[in-house]
């Protein structure tokens, strides 16, 4: 065990030292229960835009809801405090992949179209860079 | 010297078939639900060429690897393009420099540097590409998940590395 622990003990101390910063980061963007609202940000032209603003806490059946982002197309889920993309156009359909979300630590993001759906508390700042 | 140039070549040539059709092959796997976040198979090809070839050969297998790969898919000029090159970039750089500073870092290790390198410049093009900060929220998960598979290319490169055909071309000879 300690000749191991001596040979490998500069992988040990990377893989300690990632883990170290990842639990960090993650308690430094962990969400709070007062996540409620979902804020689509498109990139146009123009710039970053925020395309819509949705306050999940006042929804109480799940409904569908199409929104048209750079001419295309997509089809979000949203229900009580959560939102997922069910349809849409990109290639990859990361965005489809990525499923639920209803924490702030994890946007949707789709590259391809340009989008990000970010849960946010209802008095946040908007972030855009 | 001809004979050995020529072996080299030869050698160079079958490690850019091999990354492209682990390149290829990674494609088909779909992803975990992070954007982005793959296993890194061909990285096991670059990673060699790092340690055993001389530097601007590796580069030129992981540009021409980038853009082939991207030609076969249809993604050359995409956003997927330009996060593969920046990850590639900027994996290679930190590879090299680790495998220069130290002949005792071991294959695991420059291969966990080179994968968390490879996703620090990913979420670098998402935040352009994006213009949201948000995407430094993926960072902890993508930062975790770089330990696995930079530990199985590692060890994979690293059992490679022992074959005599590497042994022989090694610059380290």
């Amino acid at each position: 065990m300690i000749n191991f622990l001596k040979k490998y003990l500069k992988e040990i101390i990377l893989i300690g030292s990632i883990c170290l910063v990842s639990l960090t980061l993650l308690l430094i963007f962990k969400g709070k229960s007062e996540d409620v609202n979902a804020t689509i940000y498109v990139k146009t032209d123009e710039g970053t835009k925020i395309l819509e603003v949705i306050d999940l806490s006042k929804v109480t059946n799940s409904y569908e809801k199409e929104i048209v982002i750079n001419g295309k197309t997509v089809k979000l889920e949203i229900k009580h405090n959560a939102i997922r993309v069910i349809d849409a156009p990109c290639k990859h359909k990361d965005c489809i992949n990525q499923g639920w979300t209803s924490n702030k630590n994890k946007p949707i993001i789709c590259l391809d179209l340009g989008y990000t759906i970010v849960i946010s508390r209802a008095d946040d700042a908007d972030v855009v860079v | 010297m001809r004979h050995q140039w020529t072996k080299r070549l030869v050698t160079l040539s079958l490690l850019l078939a091999m990354a492209i059709i682990l390149g290829y092959l990674e494609s088909l796997i779909p992803s975990i639900g992070i954007p982005g976040v793959k296993i890194g198979l061909a990285n096991i090809v670059i990673l060699l060429c790092v340690i055993n070839f001389k530097w601007y050969e590796s580069f030129a297998i992981l540009i021409l690897r980038i853009l082939i790969v991207s030609l076969i898919l249809g993604t050359f000029l995409q956003v997927s393009f330009f996060m593969s090159l920046a990850g590639g970039l900027l994996s290679f750089v930190v590879m090299f420099v680790l495998s220069k500073i130290s002949n005792n870092l071991s294959y695991v290790f420059i291969s966990i540097s080179g994968a968390i390198s490879h996703s620090i410049g990913q979420i670098i093009v998402a935040l352009i590409v994006t213009s949201t900060v948000e995407v430094f929220y993926y960072l902890p998960f993508i930062l975790l998940l770089s330990i696995p598979t930079g530990l199985l290319t590692g060890i994979i490169a690293n059992r490679i590395s022992k074959l005599k055909v590497m042994e022989d071309l090694s610059e380290k000879e």
